[in-house]
């Protein structure tokens, strides 16, 4: 069985007094791709430059690659990729003779890619940083990560400055990295949808704590939507399973459950002695109906 | 050790400048050591060869300190390169990023030193006193590589840092320029407390390198914290509309323009040789430029009003009624330095008193069209504005060097500093008016794409 690329045990961090992220523990698996949900200032940035090593834990602990994040030997920097969340890029510089720098920090560096990256992007490589867009910065600073095709990639909000078309290719790149057995890829954004359709498992962050951490299917799965029409007691009586809504009307209701299991809905329909119509609900109904 | 190539590669080529300086240097070098092997003769301090032409005499002389200031110049960006390498993120993910960065930059302050110690020692090559060539050498490479330390931490303080820190910069540049030409004259024992002074210019830099991001981040956590506790025990004043105005304005740290301007001329007094009346001129021409350009800083006025606009309902002409109070406080504090430092020194030399009144008048006067010139200027830097600004500081700068020659409230001064408070009159009513139609679009100017 292959060793977890990161592990955190009670992971906390506080800003002086005020605590950001409090007692979260997780791993992250060769092949996993996670997406990092939650609201401003929920802690994702943080979460993530904690992993990095960044910045020191309050509490806890948090590894990498079995080696305390903060002190990650060269050997095993090598197998990291981050992308911040605003470009860190030094603005006289051209796209190229950023290119070349980084690439000499490593032993291994896939041109191909790089090139391919660049190419398909349209990133003017000749170019100073100062003269590029938000968006061609960003473009750039991916690449910049990608380049060392790295088994752990941690990228904080990357697609927020990219138009539709560089985010699609860019979703495409993450699945290709994805597909590879070794890798792992940590994602945050704002955009749910991506999430949906890239993450294999998913953080939901909320006043520094985890309100789901786990597999994007059973989360998928485990929250839905009710409607019960016609129901023969009132609907207030019902031993309806952890409730994050419910709109009771005339004979009926409208309920969404956490922690669902489909032989819920048999037991459920006999009970209220109504119809009982189930509805999945999408990343988004989903993030938005845990955050009510 | 190819992240170190390539770091010393790129603080030669990184930029298109960078590339054309590094090449022109690497020739005029070339030139300079070429001519001073083939051109016999030249002998410095036993005067001109009679059988070399003038301009081969100037090449010889000329070629290898401009090829020094080019390649110097050429690594300029390379602080701002290492900073985008030490701190922040990348920190975190590039592998011996912090070794690499200082292994290159000690790399590149060596080849530029070798560039300044190989000419220095060609240029004895045909001394008529035997000399040790190698201890030329070894002297002048020396003397470079030290002092390199301190103007990269120089440039690194101008590039990267904000605040009252980023006035080390012009100090480290001025004790750079001053110490080595002291070095150089001394002939005392190799090493002395200058180079042992411009050596923490390195040992300040490695540790910028190696933990200056550790370093930054706790003083940002000791200044937040320092913050919360005078917030805490000045709560009602930071609700005064007052402290709002001048902190939307941009005018409300104005300490850090009096000390950026005590601590050039402090250092100017410890290094500088003159002293008697030449001193007081030096230390007054000095106080004045820098009272005008600290009062300047009202140039931002117009630009940041647009935030108090929103706030309030104040108009055009109330907001510049409330810049120029704001401004004016703001430029009392360096005023009321430049002042209380050359009463320290007319005390100190026991000058004449009407020298002190002349003093005060110039600096207050310099200060005034410092303030208005900023306050007029609301539309970026246009070429009639800034002929404006060159005419009156050639006035302010003109007063001065009537007041230093003359010692005395003379004809021509006295008229000087009626056309300087006539054209100060003038610019606060441009002022105004611009004010009055201000448009906040064309304040700034465009950002790039």
């Amino acid at each position: 069985m292959t060793e977890p690329y990161v592990v955190a045990r009670g992971l906390g961090k506080a800003f002086d007094t005020r605590p950001v992220l409090e007692n979260l523990s997780f791993a992250v698996e060769p092949g996993d791709i996670v997406g990092v949900l939650g609201e401003n200032g929920a802690g994702k940035t943080t979460l993530l430059e904690l992993i990095l090593g960044y910045t020191p834990p309050s509490s806890g602990t948090v590894s990498v690659f079995g080696h305390e994040s903060r002190r990650l030997p060269g050997a095993e920097k090598r197998r990291l990729g981050f992308v911040p969340q605003v470009d860190e890029l030094v603005g006289h510089l051209t796209g190229a003779a950023h290119i070349a720098l980084i690439r000499a920090f490593y032993t291994a560096w896939d041109d191909e890619l790089v090139a391919r990256l660049v190419r398909k992007w349209g990133i003017d490589e000749t170019a100073r940083v100062a003269t590029m867009s938000v968006g061609q910065r960003q473009k750039l600073s991916i690449v910049l990560a990608l380049g060392h095709r790295p088994d752990l990639l941690l990228l904080d909000e990357p697609v927020a400055s990219l138009d539709p078309l560089a985010r699609r290719h860019f979703l495409e790149e993450i699945v290709e990295i994805a597909t590879d057995e070794d890798r792992a890829v940590v994602f945050s954004s704002h955009i749910v949808s991506d999430v949906e359709r890239l993450a294999n498992r998913i953080w939901i962050v909320r006043d520094g704590a985890f309100l789901w951490a786990g597999d994007a299917d059973v989360l998928r799965t485990s929250v839905v939507r009710l409607h019960l029409r016609g129901c023969t007691v009132p609907v207030d009586r019902l031993a309806l399973p952890d409730m994050l809504r419910f709109e009771p009307y005339a004979n009926g209701c409208t309920a969404v459950l956490r922690d669902w299991q489909d032989e819920m809905e048999t037991e459920i329909a006999r009970e209220s002695g109504g119809t009982l119509e189930l509805e999945r609900l999408t990343l988004e109904d989903i993030f938005l109906e845990l955050h009510r | 050790m190819r992240s170190v190539a390539m770091l010393f590669w790129q603080s030669f080529t990184g930029t298109r400048l960078s590339r054309l300086l590094s090449g022109a240097g690497l020739v005029l070098l070339c030139v300079g050591c070429g001519t001073q092997l083939i051109v016999p003769s030249w002998t410095l301090g036993t005067g001109m060869n009679p059988g070399v032409a003038i301009w081969v005499q100037t090449l010889v002389l000329g070629a290898p300190w401009l090829a020094l200031l080019a390649l110097f110049l050429a690594t300029s960006a390379q602080p701002r390169i290492i900073h985008g390498l030490v701190f922040g993120h990348a920190a975190s993910t590039l592998p011996n990023v912090r070794r690499a960065a200082l292994l290159g930059a000690i790399a590149v302050a060596l080849a530029v030193a070798l560039a300044a110690a190989v000419p220095a020692a060609l240029f004895f090559i045909d001394y008529p006193v035997p000399i040790d060539l190698r201890a030329v050498f070894r002297r002048s490479f020396a003397i470079a590589f030290i002092n390199f330390g301190l103007l990269y931490l120089a440039f690194w303080a101008l590039a990267c840092i904000r605040g009252i820190w980023f006035f080390v910069g012009p100090a480290l540049i001025l004790v750079a320029i001053t110490v080595p030409a002291e070095f150089l004259n001394d002939r005392g024992p190799p090493l002395g407390w200058r180079e042992v002074a411009g050596s923490t210019g390195w040992i300040a830099y490695a540790v910028l390198i190696l933990a200056g991001d550790r370093i930054a981040r706790r003083a940002a956590r000791w200044r937040r914290g320092t913050g919360r506790r005078k917030a805490r025990s000045a709560a009602p004043a930071a609700s005064e509309p007052r402290a709002a105005v001048t902190l939307l304005l941009g005018a409300d740290r104005p300490w850090i323009g009096a000390i950026a301007q005590a601590v050039p001329v402090a250092v100017a007094l410890l290094l500088v040789p003159e002293r008697g009346f030449a001193l007081f001129g030096l230390v007054l021409f000095g106080l004045v430029v820098l009272c005008a350009v600290n009062s300047a800083q009202s140039v931002l006025a117009a630009p940041r009003s647009r935030a108090l606009w929103l706030r309030t309902d104040a108009s055009t002409a109330e907001l510049f009624r409330r810049a120029e109070r704001a401004f004016w406080a703001q430029s009392a504090w360096s005023l009321g330095t430049a002042v209380l430092i050359l009463a320290g020194l007319v005390a100190a030399n026991g000058y004449p008193a009407p020298l002190f009144l002349i003093g005060v008048a110039l600096l207050a006067l310099a200060t005034a069209a410092g303030l208005y010139l900023g306050l007029s200027m609301t539309r970026g830097l246009p070429p009639i504005d800034a002929s404006l600004a060159a005419a009156i500081m050639g006035l302010v700068v003109a007063a001065t060097v009537i007041a230093v020659r003359h010692a005395d409230f003379t004809p021509r001064l006295l008229a000087c500093g009626a056309a300087l408070l006539a054209a100060i009159a003038g610019l606060r009513l441009l002022a105004r008016a611009r004010w009055t139609a201000l448009d906040w679009m064309r304040c700034r100017p465009p950002e790039r794409a």
